[in-house]
């Protein structure tokens, strides 16, 4: 099954010319308040979703239960984001507090009491979540801080809900080298503290990906972290995927939680080399990649593959040819 | 609450608290010089019986006031237990510190299995086989204070 990415709507991490990667709040505000985008692999990657949910629920599903009023929230703005930005596929008809919503594009109905969990199959978290591609992440404040309390995760980059789950935002970024001596956790975690209702923001983060894999879940890594062995610079550019996770925050008025979402996109290197202007940026920004980073984003065993593939496209691709 | 081996002085508290035995009075002496050179208040109690213990540090943590700071020195097997009692009575993460001495326990969090597996004074990067999956795990500095665990990372691929 296949769910990478077409090359016209893949979302390049880098801007044009860029030639250097280093951990930031590399933040913006997102022009219109969209949480969800629906693309051309909606069906297949929520079948894979649903059924990592089905069969591995507690690494893909945690809550604790004071999230269930965010629950509330975050399944009501999905659904208006849905039916506002996607009319066609998707339909609320609203009674008071008796919801129905319609998912036309799987033919699903599901009537409902808002607020009412006990009229919902699952959380209300969990629910709106197998209708939509994104992971869906709840911080909630308090004390200053920022908690990792509920969280609907299929597609995670290496890392384990299961284990994270109740973590304060520093606690969670921890492992990140670099990120507490140079003050990052502290300066993003007051920007998110900052975070007003109704102005969200995104950021993009990426990494690359041995295959095509979208569940890279840290309890799975034994299974796909072998694949980094097998990458030469002769199959790089089918078997290696830019892995981008385009993540956007959305303050909760009433609960004031955050949600955060991640939507999982993945290109194989060869679609991505087909960009003159990708292919010299990224090339670039490999190359110059510290080792920390490296290290971190689990690209050791197989960086200098990966690089000798792009020079080779660089060297073989005339300037805007392409 | 924070648990180690060495205490740290947090400074500017109403008052300060010690919870310990004769062999973790010499583990706490550095901040008990500090808290009596800068003058502030402080209490020191000794633990005693088991049985005695547990109510005995209930009733004087439950009289103590906003403001105050805990220490608390024990052997590594009891930290849990008391961490447990403290934070039951209202103590936070942020008003109290755990210093450890002797074997200690050290449990460990399956990245594939979610299994904990206690190993005693295993330390970070050595290697533990999961007693739930069998999994070869390496030890991390990945802590989770919900779990009390480390987390261990696939050791070999």
């Amino acid at each position: 099954m296949k769910w990478v990415d077409e090359q016209d709507t893949f979302p390049f991490p880098f801007k044009k010319h860029e030639q250097i990667y280093r951990y930031s709040n590399n933040s913006i505000p997102l022009e219109i308040s969209k949480c969800v985008k629906i693309t051309s692999t909606y069906k297949k990657e929520i079948k894979l979703k649903r059924e990592l949910l089905n069969q591995h629920p507690a690494r893909c599903f945690q809550s604790t239960p004071h999230t269930i009023k965010a629950q509330w929230e975050i399944l009501e703005l999905v659904i208006d984001s849905l039916v506002t930005y996607y009319p066609n596929q998707f339909e609320i008809i609203k009674n008071g507090s008796s919801w129905l919503f319609y998912n036309k594009l799987l033919d699903e109905k599901e009537h409902f009491i808002f607020g009412d969990e006990t009229s919902l199959p699952y959380e209300p978290l969990d629910f709106i979540g197998r209708h939509v591609q994104e992971d869906l992440i709840i911080m909630m404040q308090r004390d200053g801080n920022l908690f990792l309390d509920a969280g609907q995760l299929c597609f995670p980059a290496n890392w384990s809900l299961a284990f994270d789950i109740g973590m304060s935002f520093k606690e969670i970024h921890y492992p990140i080298p670099g990120f507490k001596e140079e003050g990052l956790d502290e300066r993003i975690l007051n920007f998110l503290l900052r975070l007003e209702a109704g102005n969200p923001w995104g950021r993009k983060n990426w990494s690359l990906m041995a295959g095509d894999r979208l569940d890279t879940s840290l309890e799975t890594f034994d299974q796909w972290g072998k694949s980094r062995k097998l990458v030469t610079k002769e199959n790089a550019g089918k078997f290696v995927h830019l892995r981008v996770e385009v993540q956007a925050l959305f303050r909760l008025p009433r609960s004031n939680g955050i949600l955060f979402t991640i939507h999982t996109h993945l290109l194989s290197l060869e679609k991505v080399a087909e960009n003159r202007e990708w292919v010299e940026s990224f090339y670039q920004i490999l190359t110059e990649l510290p080792p920390h980073i490296v290290d971190y984003k689990g690209l050791v065993l197989f960086k200098n593959e990966v690089v000798e593939y792009l020079k080779d496209r660089l060297e073989r691709v005339r300037p805007y040819e392409v | 609450m924070k648990s180690n081996e060495e205490p740290s002085f947090v400074p500017g508290k109403k008052k300060y608290l010690f919870y310990t035995n004769q062999s973790g009075t010499s583990l706490l002496k550095p901040i008990l010089d500090e808290a009596i050179a800068q003058n502030y208040p402080l209490e020191i109690i000794f633990n005693k019986e088991k049985e005695q213990q547990l109510s005995d540090i209930t009733q004087w943590l439950s009289r103590q006031k906003m403001g105050s700071y805990l220490y608390v020195a024990l052997p590594w097997n009891e930290i849990d237990e008391m961490k447990s009692l403290i934070e039951s009575i209202g103590f936070t993460a942020e008003e109290s510190q755990f210093i450890g001495y002797g074997p200690q326990n050290i449990k460990v969090f399956c990245c594939r299995c979610h299994g904990i597996t206690e190993e005693i004074n295993i330390k970070v990067d050595q290697y533990l086989n999961c007693q739930h999956c069998q999994l070869l795990l390496v030890v991390s500095d990945h802590y989770s204070r919900q779990k009390n665990a480390f987390l261990g990372y696939v050791a070999k691929l």
